[in-house]
């Protein structure tokens, strides 16, 4: 019996060798040329028919948005970032509320919502674009995937191997490696796409410092969260985007080094976030409500209000987070910020109609009609017409 | 893992034990005859071929899952042929096209109504108390615009994973069963196939695949791999 371990345990040592050795290094993978497109016979065929199914899915999806303002600037920013690859990337606008963009192995970018109202400037969102546009050009999906197997691989060997001894603990422990290395080599690319797309930043003409200050907003913001609020540190929004990455603060002190040795750009760089975003950052700002983070909500939109354009928008939307937590006297907070925002410039018209709800049920009737019928003013084709003429009646 | 996956795959592990590869559901045996030749359409098939790495990951095959496709459509235009039926291919719109959206949609539809009925309407799943132990889906009005835009009768959805032993995965199999006489999980075949009554909207067959054998990848094992996913087909 323990002969018959023995051999197979010799089958399994040397199965091991051939296994690492069929799947080939990682590390040594060719950045894609331009119209790169896979051989159909190989691994890396497999993950792109993968991923031109999610990017399907994706284009189809009542989620991605079709503003054509904000697809015609970030289209534009991936050709600025990387020309060479402006007919291979196809990038999409995806209304999902958290700080996070990613690239497809296809070369499909999905940039969510989330990010594009964190992102303060043209120069900051570009950071992040080029950072996703390096995971495409060192096709880091590949080499992850090719690792993933090999440790994977190793792991079962070495697991039955370690069967043998009969202690379970051995048996794990190779998974337990597995995992760590997994999560090594993917910091390593995360690693080398922040270099790589700072590079790219600066060379399209964006603002250097704009990589390691899109970083601090993240950390700040986290901050604000945490130090008032009993939550999990286990926090989503962050997790999204930085698990397998290095920890943030590592990003961004590397990140302002290379923008302090960095040469600064000879002319402004351009900024069209703001302007591109007119149509939609209004959802946006109340899909971030709908997150249910109070605290970092309201950093987020006190942050935003510094020099907003269009604070209207920014007040509604702190209204609508205090309305909606419904604490004490969060109704009055909110009306209050109601208010402002119906005297500040792109107030949307449901800053009005939410005063006057407000006043009406108060039993201030007076204040409320003045309010239901500025509402009226601003938005003549409301939906709701009938139903606010017949209050304004009584 | 979600949970209605993990229910999906527990049903299809009971399957997979069970002696028959195949289980059907149905409302009729008989296909809607007043064309004599109804016309079946294809729409498009979510079919996968991958091959089980000696870890265990499951990695998808672009060679094998093309091949795959094309011996799908070859061995069902024979089947239909034997039936009686005509075989069309549901060829997608461009995007701007009015009916785009709605043919979208109607696929999209099938897919979350094909998870329920793999999820729930197999034992051991209890089955949905609204259900009331019957089989009656139906996608709604909106598939007679797809009948009367493509002419055809019924449509038919499949959705397939084909999973292959690779030879490290083999290896492990044979050390794993002579260390300590356990079976490794190997390649496997599982998926379904769905008939639309275009006119009705209702689901009229259902048939759930689930084995440790069959192949796609050459056109031969694919017509047997067919036939058996059509069991139970109206005629």
């Amino acid at each position: 019996m323990i002969a018959r371990r023995l051999g197979a345990a010799a089958i399994l040592a040397l199965l091991a060798g051939c296994v690492t050795h069929e799947t080939g290094p990682s590390s040594g993978i060719a950045t894609a040329s331009p119209g790169y497109k896979p051989n159909v016979k190989t691994d890396e065929a497999g993950i792109w028919l993968t991923a031109d199914k999610a990017e399907a899915e994706l284009r189809d999806s009542a989620n991605r948005v079709r503003d054509p303002a904000i697809n015609a600037l970030v289209s534009d920013m991936v050709c600025t970032l990387a020309a060479e690859y402006c007919g291979d990337l196809r990038p999409y606008v995806v209304r999902l509320p958290h700080f996070n963009a990613t690239a497809s192995p296809n070369g499909s970018i999905s940039i969510w919502s989330g990010l594009l109202i964190r992102a303060r400037t043209e120069s900051e969102l570009a950071a992040v674009i080029g950072h996703e546009i390096t995971h495409y050009a060192r096709r880091h999906s590949l080499a992850r995937i090719r690792n993933m197997r090999e440790n994977t691989d190793l792991a079962a060997v070495l697991s039955l191997l370690g069967a043998t001894t009969g202690v379970a603990q051995v048996a794990e422990l190779p998974h337990l490696m597995a995992v760590g290395n997994i999560q090594a080599f993917s910091r390593d690319n995360e690693r080398e796409s922040d270099e790589d797309g700072f590079n790219r930043l600066v060379k399209a003409g964006y603002e250097p410092s704009a990589a390691a200050d899109v970083w601090k907003r993240i950390l700040d913001l986290r901050k604000a969260k945490h130090e008032f609020e009993y939550e999990s540190y286990e926090d989503r929004t962050v997790r999204l985007f930085v698990a397998s990455h290095p920890p943030t603060e590592e990003r961004e002190k590397s990140l302002r080094e290379l923008a302090e040795k960095a040469a600064k750009p000879t002319k402004p760089p351009p900024d069209r976030l703001r302007e591109a975003l007119t149509a939609v950052r209004l959802d946006f700002l109340l899909d971030e409500v709908k997150l249910g983070q109070f605290r970092e909500s309201k950093a987020l939109f006190e942050l935003l209000l510094k020099d907003d354009p269009l604070p209207g928008q920014i007040y509604y939307a702190l209204g609508e987070l205090y309305r909606k937590r419904a604490k004490d006297d969060d109704e009055l907070v909110a009306m209050s910020y109601f208010h402002q925002a119906c005297e500040a410039a792109g107030a949307p018209p449901e800053a009005f109609r939410m005063v006057g709800t407000i006043r009406w049920r108060r039993g201030e009737t007076e204040q409320a009609k003045e309010y239901f019928r500025r509402y009226l003013n601003a938005a003549p084709n409301a939906g709701d017409r009938a139903l606010i003429t017949h209050y304004l009646g009584s | 893992m979600n949970t209605s996956f993990r229910l999906v795959l527990a049903a299809l592990l009971a399957l997979s034990v069970s002696a028959c590869a195949t289980r059907t559901l149905s409302t009729t045996d008989k296909l809607n005859r007043e064309v004599a030749e109804p016309k079946i359409l294809l729409m498009p098939a979510d079919v996968e071929l991958s091959e089980l790495t000696a870890g265990g990951l499951t990695e998808l095959n672009a060679e094998w899952t093309l091949a795959g496709q094309h011996n799908l459509k070859m061995a069902l235009n024979d089947h239909l042929h034997k039936l009686n039926a005509r075989f069309s291919e549901y060829q997608p719109l461009p995007q701007d096209d009015p009916r785009y959206d709605t043919f979208q949609q109607l696929q999209k539809l099938h897919g979350v109504t094909g998870v329920n009925i793999r999820t729930y309407a197999f034992p051991p799943a209890p089955g949905l108390p609204g259900k009331d132990g019957k089989f009656n889906w139906a996608l709604g009005p909106a598939t007679s615009m797809l009948g009367e835009s493509t002419d055809a009768q019924y449509a038919l959805f499949v959705w397939l994973r084909d999973s292959y032993t690779s030879s490290g995965r083999r290896a492990m199999q044979i050390a794993a069963s002579l260390l300590f006489g356990i079976q490794l999980q190997g390649g496997q075949q599982i998926g379904y196939a769905s008939l639309v009554d275009l006119k009705t909207g209702e689901i009229v067959w259902f048939n759930l695949l689930a084995r440790e054998s069959g192949d796609l990848r050459d056109l031969a094992s694919a017509r047997e791999s067919i036939d058996t996913l059509l069991t139970g087909l109206p005629k």
